[in-house]
């Protein structure tokens, strides 16, 4: 790796860190204001747990020596690196706390603090860095079948998605969330303007997590990976507006920004193979598959409170399939089978595993919160303390 | 007007007699007499506690009124002064029409009720007067009830107590005799169900919605020094 190439990816490291702040924006805005400090305090600790976690077990079982192709055995709590070691592992503990943050919008307003704290440190410590071993070890067998995910799009993001889904089932959806007749009521975030700073903040972000992901400076085009990265971004945003407005329904700023970040999702497993003409496609098709995602989730009453399973899991699924659908050189069947393996593999490992998690931590601490502590808020009943307290305070004396 | 009513103004301006003045102790015979019909002691501590509150009547003072209230009421006890026969007298042809019109109650009297001992702590007191607010302001009073036995009876939510106390509220709603006695817990978990109960029908923010009108009335009453209304949350 060349010193130029050392300094980007260390800017890398940073961008990728910033995008935690994204996601803690646009989570705690999509969750009302009785929540937004249990919303941040995960994404919080996302970062400071899964640092810890992916340091001490994570990176060497994702990067160690992987004889077997199933997983890394040493390089466990590391203490001796070259620069470009450092800067590895300092780069790949921002993308597993991403993974694992991923969790944290769709179980928010109804899981005990604690139990998420636990679970967190399970995805950055096994699910999410043994599937990293298959997929991007050189020696993983996901990678010896020619498995292509260039930044992530499976192996950080549908891995997530797929941890969210379980722990969607695992806890059920908030308290009335869905009626009897089986309709969805709306349940508005508290604060719009986080959600659209979140969404700004986790592209710029983005441009770290792909540019980053370049091997060599030479080898993959930085420039086309930036390029292709804004593009996927745009088309999704744009998909997601079309989707609604041809179906004739509101156009949702909230639902824009998420489309966007699933166009960028999209793009993440091919945006340095792509052209500028098929990430616009797969960005633009990401956007839609979002909207579609929600709709199903919703009619399977699964509550998913910012809408993570269908940004990162449907977004996911799809840019991984599309860099088999969208090849540099002719189309190959075996190439959309590989491509199609692994999606499967990534929800047959995530899925059931974060399930089963889900589950002991239920029967040993209780994942779902309270009844009353649902309707009193996260924020006093997890943390005593209230994000908004003066507000909170002149809502009460409003009602008499 | 049969004796059992005539006996509740006597007794209402007997007791408040130290406390209020005559004007408003007519004044409270006549809100006995249009919002307090039902003839359970829950009705009357929520007359008591009501009046108390629009009076501003002293907590220390409201304790020994349940009390005394209740002791009046016994047929046993003689009672010396006719109402009707003193400042009522100007409102007594009002009064006399009022009673003279045809009273469509909804509820049956809980024979249960005059034997239960009013042991009146103060969650009690909140706890039966959140629920009156929250059951006022919600307009599908029926599907509460519906909601709130088959959430009672589903294992995950209660306990076959819970049951129990869901149906004989539901067979009264106006009646909270059955909430005297009950522990802060056993309370506590009522207003769960309630809360879940109020989700199903309304939804989470009109639910909210309406837990927070509930929460800041309750807040007005002497008791919640005691005892906090958010405690039950």
């Amino acid at each position: 790796m060349s010193d130029l190439q050392l300094i980007w990816v260390a800017m890398c490291v940073v961008l990728v860190f910033f995008m935690q702040a994204g996601f803690a924006f646009l989570e705690a805005g999509a969750a009302r204001a009785k929540n937004s400090v249990n919303v941040l305090m995960k994404n919080y600790m996302d970062m400071c747990v899964g640092g810890l976690i992916f340091w001490a077990v994570g990176f060497g079982l994702m990067f160690g020596d992987n004889t077997t192709g199933w997983m890394g055995i040493d390089h466990f709590f590391p203490q001796r690196f070259t620069t470009v070691e450092a800067v590895k592992l300092a780069y790949q503990t921002m993308f597993a706390a991403t993974a694992a943050t991923i969790v944290s919008g769709a179980v928010a307003e109804r899981m005990h603090f604690n139990a998420y704290f636990i679970f967190s440190a399970l995805v950055t410590g096994i699910i999410y860095p043994v599937f990293g071993s298959w997929a991007w070890n050189e020696k993983g067998w996901l990678t010896k079948l020619g498995f292509i995910d260039f930044a992530g799009s499976t192996v950080v993001h549908s891995i997530g998605a797929w941890c969210a889904l379980a722990g969607v089932m695992a806890l059920g959806p908030r308290l009335g969330r869905y009626s009897r007749q089986g309709e969805t009521r709306a349940i508005p975030g508290h604060n719009l303007p986080l959600v659209a700073l979140g969404g700004f903040i986790l592209w710029m972000g983005w441009f770290g997590f792909n540019g980053g992901s370049i091997s060599t400076l030479e080898k993959n085009n930085l420039g086309l990976v930036l390029l292709n990265t804004h593009l996927g971004g745009c088309a999704g945003g744009v998909g997601a507006l079309f989707f609604m407005a041809v179906r004739k329904q509101p156009v949702l700023m909230s639902a824009t920004v998420n489309g966007s970040i699933a166009g960028l999702v999209s793009i993440t497993a091919g945006a340095a193979y792509f052209s500028p003409f098929s990430s616009i496609l797969v960005g633009f098709a990401g956007g839609i598959f979002y909207l579609l995602g929600v709709n199903l989730l919703d009619r399977l009453q699964l509550d998913d409170v910012v809408g993570a399973i269908a940004v990162h899991g449907f977004g996911g699924v799809w840019g991984t399939l599309a860099v088999a659908l969208f090849p540099q050189g002719a189309f190959s069947y075996s190439t959309l089978f590989v491509q199609l393996t692994g999606v499967i593999v990534a929800f047959v490992w995530a899925f059931p595993m974060a399930f089963l998690f889900f589950k002991l931590l239920d029967a040993w601490l209780g994942v779902r919160a309270s009844t009353l502590h649902e309707q009193r808020g996260l924020d006093y009943s997890e943390h005593f303390e209230i994000g908004y307290p003066e507000f909170q305070k002149r809502l009460d004396s409003n009602d008499n | 007007m049969t004796d059992i009513k005539k006996r509740r103004r006597q007794v209402s301006w007997l007791c408040f007699q130290p406390y209020l003045s005559e004007e408003q102790r007519v004044e409270a015979i006549q809100i006995l007499d249009r919002d307090y019909q039902t003839e359970g002691m829950s009705s009357l501590i929520a007359y008591v506690t009501r009046i108390c509150s629009e009076f501003g009547i002293d907590m220390s003072n409201r304790i020994a009124l349940y009390g005394q209230f209740r002791e009046l009421m016994k047929e046993e006890t003689v009672l010396s002064i006719d109402p009707l026969s003193f400042g009522v007298e100007r409102d007594h042809d009002e009064l006399r029409q009022k009673q003279a019109e045809p009273k469509l109650s909804p509820f049956k009297t809980d024979p249960a009720d005059s034997t239960v001992a009013p042991k009146l702590t103060a969650h009690t007191v909140i706890f039966i007067y959140f629920m009156k607010q929250v059951y006022t302001h919600l307009a599908e009073k029926s599907a509460l009830f519906q909601v709130l036995k088959e959430l009672s009876l589903d294992k995950r939510q209660g306990k076959k107590d819970m049951a129990d106390n869901v149906n004989r509220w539901a067979g009264n709603p106006n009646n909270f005799a059955w909430a005297v006695g009950l522990d802060e817990k056993t309370l506590a978990s009522l207003v769960h169900l309630v809360y879940t109960g109020l989700c199903e029908i309304l939804g989470p923010i009109h639910a909210d919605e309406c837990f927070h009108k509930a929460i800041a009335q309750c807040e007005k009453l002497p008791e919640a020094k005691a005892f906090s209304p958010s405690r039950f949350l």
